[in-house]
């Protein structure tokens, strides 16, 4: 499809919350849910009985709170609309933002949750507390054949698929990580905030998965964000400057099971962004901020070679981005990476992280790491075949 | 693991040691994993047949374990069937391995059945 999505610019996302990122929070998921849900209505100015909507990610990798939970404990009455997703975590808002384009609801409340399971920390194994329920559905048919785990491995395969096919190292991998951190230094709210890291550390990080290091993979938190979505006519009524919603699509990409078919996620990425470059007419010049899914460093790796330059490039464009003295990536001589830290480095919202920095950076409310006059953001979400991007607007 | 109706050709293969690969009966493609339709023509006639196991290293990681010697885990792609990809440990793991190394399939036993490992082949 190459005309604009009809409704995209009619839509504006108006409000956002955030709950937990903390190792651990000494709160229940569904407590994060509802904290975020509930600061994201404040945030947008929105009395309860506004918001009409909801839709959550409760079908990705582990359990998470469905929407009855959340209108449940907010006591909402008015909810005419509920859409479910899975993965990629920006699909939430995606149904929100087609359910406020279509009309379906007028207030839609979007939200992520994610906790610090038993099966991802090996230090939750043994706490009562964080015992992870039982998974609604197997998201993954193929894992009859996952004789040998696991979605991990397969990453760092792709990772040294990549170093070998295109040239590049550890060091490169390593720029995505170390700006992360950079940026986590002025995000006090980031679980790295206060640890600064540079190349020579990555480097001598223990391996997980040789070539893949400890620093590659996100770390595993206890958060919940939420984003609040309606028409940008609406919008205009609240609180907060109105983020635009210039244009977003959400793929499945074919041939990329990850696991069987271990070449990463470049294949849907470039399609996600010739669709959102097609759709906006816009270009890479002229995004003034990029929020580039970074739950592993060889993912990000795969966005930034789809959005700003083409596949086996990513190397030579980091080199001419990367500040050895600061650490940060400015891709193009001029555009940051993940200003918050990223999933690498604020903690593993799955990609919610992106979009919220987004807002703030586009709201100009990003205290003590605002970039002047930011007025188009990317974000990209993804974790194995399906991928999502959007681009919004300060208005 | 599990068995389900797709699968369950692969697993009765590997029991007997041998490697089974779904593949269309009508235009001839290889599927792993399996499934019940072609992804090509959407033909429901599926075929199992043994593979060879010719292989080369697609990619591999090292996995650090407590006894020193890391855990090579392969991504095995077959010759002639290039969309083939089968996952399976280096055996043994002294040496060292690089994309695109040939390789021979050989067997380790795991729960009741046996899973696929894959021996560097030596040049020819």
């Amino acid at each position: 499809m190459n005309r604009p999505t009809r409704f995209a610019r009619d839509v504006a996302i108006v409000g956002i919350g955030v709950a937990g990122l903390a190792r651990d929070s000494g709160k229940s998921l569904g407590a994060l849910a509802l904290s975020a849900c509930a600061d994201a209505i404040k945030d947008a100015g929105l009395r309860k009985d506004q918001i009409d909507g909801v839709s959550g990610v409760y079908g990705t990798d582990h359990a998470s709170v469905c929407p009855g939970y959340v209108v449940n404990g907010l006591g909402l009455k008015n909810i005419g609309w509920s859409g479910s997703a899975g993965a990629p975590s920006m699909a939430t808002l995606m149904d929100g933002i087609a359910a406020i384009g279509s009309g379906m609801c007028d207030y839609a409340l979007t939200y992520h949750a994610k906790y610090r399971w038993d099966v991802t920390s090996n230090a939750a194994r043994n706490d009562p507390l964080r015992q992870s329920p039982p998974m609604i559905s197997d998201p993954m048919l193929n894992s009859p054949l996952w004789a040998y785990l696991p979605g991990t491995n397969a990453v760092a395969a792709s990772m040294r698929r990549h170093m070998h096919d295109y040239g590049s190292t550890r060091e490169h991998f390593g720029m995505i990580v170390v700006n992360g951190r950079a940026n986590a230094q002025r995000n006090p709210r980031a679980i790295y905030y206060g640890q600064p890291l540079t190349i020579d550390q990555y480097l001598a990080s223990p391996f997980v998965h040789d070539p893949f290091c400890l620093f590659d993979m996100d770390m595993p938190i206890d958060a919940a964000s939420a984003v609040i979505i309606t028409t940008a006519e609406r919008a205009r009524d609240l609180r907060h400057r109105p983020v635009i919603v210039e244009d977003f699509t959400c793929g499945v990409m074919a041939d990329c099971d990850l696991t069987f078919q271990p070449w990463g996620i470049y294949p849907g990425a470039r399609y996600i962004m010739d669709t959102l470059w097609r759709r906006t007419g816009l270009c890479p010049n002229d995004v003034d901020l990029a929020s580039l899914y970074d739950g592993y460093s060889p993912l990000c790796m795969d966005w930034i070679e789809a959005a700003f330059c083409d596949r086996g490039e990513g190397a030579g464009l980091l080199e001419d981005a990367f500040n050895t003295e600061t650490g940060e990536l400015k891709l193009l001589g001029r555009i940051p990476v993940n200003t918050h830290g990223g999933n690498l480095s604020e903690g593993r919202l799955q990609g919610m992280g992106q979009v919220l920095e987004a807002v703030t950076q586009l709201r100009g409310e990003a205290a003590g790491r605002q970039i002047s006059n930011a007025r188009c953001a990317l974000v990209t979400n993804a974790g194995g075949p399906i991928s999502s991007g959007m681009i919004l607007q300060s208005s | 693991m599990r068995v389900d109706y797709d699968t369950q050709a692969y697993w009765k293969g590997c029991d007997e040691r041998k490697l089974i690969i779904a593949r269309c009966g009508h235009c001839a493609r290889w599927i792993h994993p399996p499934k019940a339709i072609c992804p090509v023509c959407w033909s429901a006639v599926i075929n199992y047949e043994e593979v060879s196991g010719e292989a080369r290293v697609y990619s591999f990681t090292e996995t650090p374990q407590k006894n020193g010697q890391p855990a090579v885990t392969i991504w095995a792609q077959f010759e002639g069937r290039e969309n083939v990809i089968i996952l399976g440990a280096l055996e043994p793991v002294l040496g060292t391995i690089a994309i695109n190394d040939p390789l021979t399939l050989d067997w380790a036993p795991l729960e009741d059945t046996w899973v696929p490992v894959f021996r560097k082949r030596v040049r020819s």
